[in-house]
């Protein structure tokens, strides 16, 4: 039998202090022996340490990384990682993800704010629940989430797919306030309980509504039918692992054309029977 | 050789390179799904006058939106003329339908783009979407939204596959014929693009006339036998043709064995097979090597 090869990291002791580690990410480590792996730099509050003073190690040379202990003080996993998979047992700290172009992460935790902020392609799954501004843009950026797909079984915290280009972020729970806000593509699908401000500012892009959920005023109501993308888009997700539920799969929605305080041409396709 | 007493004839089947796609449009219902697909590959039976040879490949449950499906294959001599008669054609005919939608259904390395220029018909009201790798079109329209993929996979492919059924009566031959169609209809990855998979009208190349490129097989016209130098032997009054189509030459060989096994009825006289004197396409599917 052939035993896969992986990279362990665990937490040695829990930090209140920040933690930059973005070298924790399946491109650099899969290269690296064991030793080269410890000697990694990383950020403690504004100290420079090494990635073995605060975490023990097994393994070596492997994309396939198990990251242990509670890491919500851990920022910049998986930054702009490429290929291979990071699977975190516990919580995740800021910016988990962001920028990355392909490859996996899995969190049985909770994450921080910034969760797959400029995310380009891969896929994120959070069992637990995440911050604010998943998939967003940073400050000065147009451009959020361009690409990739990102699953929260829990809840989320506001705006959420905030300058969302394109991509798909799924919320199985609650979401807070302006999801999809100044949205230019991409789709959420939000399960759960919406927030404030759906939408607010979109040009483009979908965001789909199954749970209750106040419009705003500057979005119009369309027509009620049933998106045929909706199809598409649900036996997609079905492929990834994400499950929609059947009552609303082949259902109807009511389709509202925003934000018409910008161009008008993004969509909230709120289920039927939500509100 | 013989089998069940039909003489195979010792020829070939001349067959060229096409490009081919793989089309699958859906709808609500199974029933305009159907609607929609014999639309889209009506009128297309040869390249010498319809653009394109297209036909239904199968029925299928097996689609991205979940409603019951119909693959379709089209062929043309070239990726232009390919792209040029997937915009006509899913334009016209899939997109007028009610409730369906279209799909790419061939992994190939080029693509021609449908979907990315039949979206203008939206007006600036089309939307993309993109899923993983794959660019999809919502074009609004009065019903609701036309659902289609912005490109399409081409391959290499294979056209001119036949077979000639040579029997006493054109009631042996049809009847041959159409056992021929339901057992060739059962390769994947072919079409029999005449009407009912059938033709009576083959072709040669050329003819008297200066404006016209493809006239009727004389030598194979029985009411011409002593005008002619005709290829059929004695007691043959009745000749029908199955052309095939398909997107690899294994299943255009596999599809003309089942079919030529098939037609091998009493009151059939001999199975042939039409070309060129091996002078147009470079794939010769010699009948009795196909039986082995």
């Amino acid at each position: 039998m052939r035993v896969m090869n992986k990279i362990e990291l665990t937490l040695k002791e829990e930090t209140t202090i920040p933690l930059e580690a973005e070298v924790i990410s399946p491109d650099l480590l899969a290269g690296l022996r064991h030793q080269e792996i410890c000697r990694l730099p990383v950020y403690l509050g504004r100290h420079k340490a090494r990635l073995g003073d605060l975490f023990s190690i097994k393994g070596e040379r492997s994309s396939q990384i198990y990251v242990q202990g509670n890491l919500s003080r851990v920022k910049k996993m998986g930054w702009g990682m490429s290929t291979g998979r990071l699977c975190i047992a516990g919580n995740g700290g800021m910016h988990l993800g962001a920028g990355m172009t392909g490859g996996e992460i899995v969190v049985d935790g909770n994450t921080g704010d910034w969760l797959g902020a400029q995310m380009q392609g891969g896929l994120i799954r959070i069992r637990g629940s995440a911050g604010n501004l998943v998939g967003a843009a940073y400050r000065g950026n147009h451009t959020g989430m361009n690409r990739g797909l990102i699953v929260i079984e829990g809840n989320a915290g506001n705006m959420i797919g905030e300058h969302m280009r394109r991509g798909v972020i799924v919320v199985h729970g609650d979401v807070g306030d302006f999801p999809g806000a100044m949205m230019r593509g991409g789709t959420l699908v939000l399960a759960g309980p919406v927030g404030e401000g759906p939408g607010a500012g979109m040009h483009r892009g979908t965001i789909v509504v199954l749970g209750p959920c106040r419009i705003l005023p500057s979005f119009k109501y369309a027509a009620a039918y049933k998106p045929v993308f909706l199809l598409l888009l649900y036996r997609w997700l079905k492929g990834q692992g994400v499950e929609i539920p059947g009552d609303k799969v082949e259902a109807e929605y009511r389709r509202y054309c925003g934000d018409l305080a910008e161009t008008g041409k993004g969509e909230i396709l709120l289920w039927h029977e939500a509100n | 050789m013989q089998v069940n007493g039909v003489e195979i004839v010792d020829t070939f089947a001349e067959a060229f390179p096409m490009r081919g796609a793989r089309v699958l449009v859906t709808a609500l219902s199974r029933k305009w799904a159907l609607e929609a697909a014999r639309a889209a590959t009506g009128f297309a039976t040869s390249v010498i006058a319809c653009g394109c040879e297209a036909g239904i490949e199968e029925e299928t449950g097996d689609t991205p939106d979940g409603r019951p499906g119909v693959n379709m294959l089209f062929f043309a001599v070239s990726r232009e003329e390919l792209e040029k008669q997937l915009l006509q054609r899913i334009g016209q005919c899939i997109m007028t339908a009610p409730t369906t939608a279209c799909f790419n259904n061939l992994e190939a390395s080029q693509h021609i783009r449908v979907g990315g220029k039949l979206r203008y018909f939206g007006d600036g009201y089309q939307g993309s979407k993109l899923l993983g790798d794959r660019r999809f079109w919502r074009i609004p329209v009065m019903e609701g939204e036309f659902l289609l993929e912005d490109s399409f996979g081409v391959q290499k492919a294979v056209g001119g596959g036949n077979i000639l059924i040579l029997a006493e009566t054109l009631e042996v031959a049809l009847e041959a014929a159409e056992k021929a169609v339901v057992a060739m209809k059962q390769v994947k990855g072919i079409i029999l693009p005449f009407p009912g998979g059938i033709v009576r009208s083959g072709s040669k190349v050329g003819s008297r006339y200066r404006f016209l490129p493809a006239s009727t097989n004389t030598a194979y016209c029985p009411t011409l036998r002593g005008r002619v130098e005709s290829e059929l032997p004695p007691g043959v009054n009745a000749v029908l043709e199955i052309v095939v189509d398909g997107l690899e030459l294994e299943a255009v060989k596999e599809a003309m064995r089942v079919g030529l096994l098939a037609a091998c009825l009493p009151g059939v006289k001999s199975i042939s097979a039409g070309n060129y004197g091996g002078s147009l396409g470079p794939y010769h599917l010699h009948l009795r090597e196909l039986l082995g």
